[in-house]
């Protein structure tokens, strides 16, 4: 029962953070119809500019967490400017603007790589302490600060698409850009907005991952894989469903990598794989977006 | 006819310059460098060459995303080590096992993976690829683990094992060339043709009676085969594998190169082959860059070469001989162009009095709202039945339930006595019953004639191709990208590939939208012409003047119901349909009047003298048809 709910939390938390990137990505969709594959690079960026921030330049963590997410929003609008926006201009095909976010992907990583070289770095605790004891079972006190970080920044971006005037905007171009062009919304600010807050997201995400495990120039890989997973197992399109595949991916990881350790990445896909066998839509099949992709 | 054959040789003799060139490059590689790391990287662009084929295969050419290929090639690679370092079997036998294993993985994978659409089967093919790498890391009894497979030998021939770097080469440079000319072979085929409409769409390739699920997962296990293949090639080169060469990440760069060289061109693969493989060798130079300097180069080549690489070359070369690069009409239709033939058989044609098509009670229905309540209509054979109604009447939904696309709520519909209720799309239009779509699904990067032979190809009949197009006035467009015709003549675009997959019942869902007054004339004539021959055709029209004119028998429909039936004259007069159209007895009614329901009033005589007379009562519909059509909708 202890090791269930321990088990249960490492994966809520290592979740919270694939729920960040898979929220992110899907948000890009919806929007702009691109899938953002360099969704968990943006979120490495954010791991290695915590360990500059914070760690190098010893700022404090709630100043220096800001500053990371600023940072990651302004790497965000230059995608947007520099990649996304000419291919939408020109309206490439789909294939043409993966292959784009993967090329941005690789430089985002070996960029990274010259800048921070290959090694493994930790990021300062914001919690300091050992392991605390929780309902019998021994939990990491990082892990209530990603959960609650999580859950407020969740809580924002959802406060934010329902209630802000921004926000309505994305949905409107979520569900026809044409009409809410002709309604006199620029889609290429909303694809700017769109990307800035996308990558603070998944910066976010990756600032939270470092004090429960190394960072590094590579990380991005992994979690862009199992965030990505969760933004299309959840309903592609669905910021919801996203969030709770984001969530789920965490724990079933989690579980398998107590059970069978080492065979974890194939587990995940394979509970995926059934998931969507069942539900070829995903778990909640996207509201936002009616793209034909 | 000379003028085509002529047009005709310019992309043959382009294809034949750059088969030369790969030709001559493979052979100089050997005759310049006795230098093995030279010779292996060589031999690894002729590997690569056919796992970005395989790949082109599938993704190039039939529009189904595989980012898990890599995993059909470890299968490959690590079947073919296996058995040859734990069997005394040489390598033929362990290879090909490895290229059956591989292509019945691909059939079981595929099957269920196939089913998912888009993002789905991205994410589905991933899973494929990080299933097959967890399990080639860790099942260490048998892969090696992280370790590997030592000690694997190359293969002999006539008792000589290639331990000759170059010989390997060669071998290689063979095999794969064989491999290059196979698939070549496919996608230049009828298969190949079908695979690029199902790219565009699958609902319209089962409307003419193919079945896509089935197309898709030949092309996906001939591809995994190939890709199996290469991977028994790989494992004999460097004599050693291990699980680095076959992460994910090698998957999606396969992908990301095949779109940089060409997607869906056969040298595209030749160009990502390369790409993979020298593109690091050439930025190696840039030491620590050299990452940054391979994604810089991708990136550059996504937002600045849109068609790839093989695409950019061959708009140079298009500029430069100014030859049009188009596969033109096939010689066989040019020799069977003439031959005049029934759209049905005589066979078909005896039970004339019987019912082709007989739809009862039926009921469509999406949530709460029917858009087809207790619909009747029967179809008899060479009988053309106008189906009218304002919109929302319910009139394509009908032809959507009858054709498969829509499920039925309740009802039965029976076609040649079989009742077709549920059967999949394109099981229904192989019985015959073959529709077109409102707004027209073509297989617009197609050609106007490749859009015909898709669907002639299941029956054999590409000779008829030609004359179908000379019905419809496309046969000077036959090369043309459909998407370049103006929208009118794509309707009639659509109606000869219809036509091409040999119906017995034709639904026509406003084949006049679009149309101009000669257009419609002609289009009355052809189908005047089709029930001629035995064809039976449904046809749905807001374009009155051609319904009335060319139909035997009207049925008007709202709200889901049949609001009058018979002749076209009777349907016009009937009060039920003037209620409909014009509003008058609804509103008279409402207002208490006293008119009697049955008695038309003075407007709706009006109509009728308008109303341009039917196909029964003489005038031909080229006359008709010019008459305005009164309430168009």
């Amino acid at each position: 029962m202890n090791d269930l709910l321990q088990i249960l939390i490492a994966g809520l938390t290592v979740g919270s953070v694939y729920a960040l990137i898979a929220l992110a990505f899907t948000l890009i969709y919806s929007a702009t119809g691109v899938l953002n594959f360099a969704q968990g690079e943006l979120a490495m960026l954010g791991a290695m500019l915590g360990v500059t921030i914070l760690g190098d330049l010893s700022w404090a963590y709630v100043p220096g967490l800001i500053a990371v997410v600023v940072i990651a929003a302004l790497i965000g609008a230059a995608y947007a400017e520099v990649v996304i926006k000419p291919l939408r201009r020109r309206r490439a095909r789909l294939d043409i603007i993966i292959v784009a976010t993967i090329a941005v992907s690789l430089l985002f990583r070996y960029g990274a790589e010259r800048i921070w070289g290959t090694g493994e770095f930790a990021v300062p605790a914001p919690i300091k302490g050992s392991a605390v004891t929780f309902l019998g079972a021994r939990i990491n006190p990082q892990s209530f600060l990603v959960i609650g970080v999580t859950a407020v920044a969740l809580a924002a971006v959802w406060i934010f698409l329902q209630r802000s005037t921004t926000g309505r905007t994305f949905r409107a171009t979520a569900y026809n850009e044409q009409a809410a062009t002709l309604l006199g919304i620029s889609p290429a600010r909303v694809v700017t907005l769109v990307l800035m807050l996308s990558a603070a997201l998944s910066a976010l995400g990756g600032l939270l991952f470092t004090p429960i495990s190394f960072a590094s120039a590579y990380i991005g890989l992994a979690l862009g894989f199992s965030g990505i997973v969760a933004a299309i197992v959840g309903g592609l399109g669905n910021p919801a469903g996203a969030v709770v595949a984001g969530f789920g991916v965490g724990v079933i990881e989690a579980f398998a990598a107590y059970h069978v350790t080492g065979w974890q990445g194939a587990v995940v896909f394979g509970v995926l794989l059934i998931v969507l066998f069942a539900r070829p839509s995903g778990i909640m099949p996207g509201r936002l977006a009616l793209r034909e992709g | 006819m000379r003028l085509k054959a002529v047009k005709r040789a310019a992309p043959t003799a382009r294809e034949a310059v750059g088969m030369a060139v790969i030709l001559l490059a493979a052979a100089a590689v050997p005759l310049l460098t006795t230098n093995t790391y030279y010779v292996r990287l060589a031999t690894l662009v002729a590997i690569a060459s056919v796992l970005a084929s395989s790949l082109n295969l599938i993704y190039g050419y039939a529009g189904q995303i595989s980012i898990g290929h890599v995993g059909f090639y470890a299968v490959g690679a690590y079947t073919t080590a296996v058995l040859m370092t734990r069997y005394d079997l040489g390598f033929w036998v362990p290879w090909l096992t490895a290229i059956l294993l591989t292509t019945i993985l691909g059939w079981v994978v595929g099957k269920p993976v196939l089913r998912l659409r888009h993002f789905y089967l991205a994410v589905a093919t991933l899973g494929f690829g990080v299933v097959v790498y967890v399990v080639i890391n860790r099942w260490n009894d048998v892969t090696g683990g992280p370790i590997g497979v030592l000690g694997i030998g190359r293969p002999s021939i006539f008792g000589t094992e290639l331990v000759d770097s170059r010989a390997y080469y060669v071998f290689v440079v063979v095999v794969a060339l064989m491999c290059l000319f196979v698939i070549h072979l496919l996608v230049t085929s009828s298969f190949g043709r079908t695979l690029r409409a199902i790219r565009e769409g699958e609902v319209p390739v089962a409307s003419l009676g193919i079945d896509p699920a089935r197309q898709k997962l030949l092309a996906f296990t001939i591809s995994a085969g190939f890709a199996g293949l290469a991977g028994g090639l790989f494992a004999s080169l460097d004599r050693y594998i291990g699980p680095g060469s076959f992460h994910v990440e090698h998957s999606i760069l396969l992908l990301a190169v095949l779109v940089v060289g060409g997607l869906g061109r056969e040298m595209g693969a030749v160009a990502a082959a390369l790409l993979l493989v020298l593109l690091p060798e050439l930025v190696r130079a840039a030491g620590e860059n050299q990452h940054l300097l391979y994604a810089i180069a991708l990136l550059g080549a996504t937002l600045f070469l849109p068609e790839g690489i093989v695409g950019f070359i061959a708009r140079l070369a298009r500029r430069v001989t100014g030859s049009p690069d188009r596969p033109l009409l096939a010689a066989a239709a040019a020799q069977h162009a003439e031959r005049p033939s029934p759209m049905v058989s005589s066979a078909q044609r005896q039970g004339i009095d019987s019912e082709l098509l007989s739809v009862s009670d039926l009921s469509v229905g999406f949530g709460a709202f029917l858009a087809i309540d207790d619909f009747d209509l029967l179809v008899h054979p060479g009988e053309l039945v106008g189906l009218i109604g304002a919109n929302g009447a319910g009139k394509s939904t009908f032809i959507n339930a009858v054709t498969g696309l829509v499920p039925v709520r309740r009802g039965q519909i029976r076609f040649d006595g079989r009742s077709i209720s549920g059967a999949p799309m394109h099981r229904i239009a192989a019985a015959g019953l073959i529709r077109t779509f409102q707004t027209t699904r073509l297989f617009s990067e197609l050609t106007v004639e490749e859009n015909l032979l898709v669907a002639a190809a299941r029956h054999g009949t590409e000779s008829e191709v030609s004359r179908l197009l000379r019905l419809v006035d496309l046969e000077d467009d036959a090369s043309l990208a459909a998407s370049s015709l103006p929208f009118g003549r794509r309707r009639l675009l659509e109606l000869a590939r219809a036509l091409a997959a040999q119906p017995r019942l034709l639904l026509l869902d406003e084949p006049a939208a679009g149309l101009n007054e000669a257009e419609t004339a002609k289009l009355g004539d052809v189908l005047l012409r089709l029930c001629d021959t035995g064809l039976s055709i449904v046809l749905v029209e807001h374009d009155l003047g051609l319904v009335l004119g060319v139909s035997d028998r009207v049925v008007a429909m709202g709200f889901g119901q049949k609001l009058a039936e018979g002749t076209p004259t009777e349907v016009v007069n009937s009060p039920a349909v003037i209620e409909a159209y014009l509003g008058t007895k609804r509103s008279a009614a409402e207002r208490g009047s006293s008119d009697p329901p049955h008695n038309p009033n003075k407007k709706s005589t009006e109509q009728e003298t308008q109303w341009p007379s039917s196909r029964a009562t003489s005038a031909p519909p080229r006359e008709t048809s010019s008459i305005a059509s009164p309430k168009r909708s």
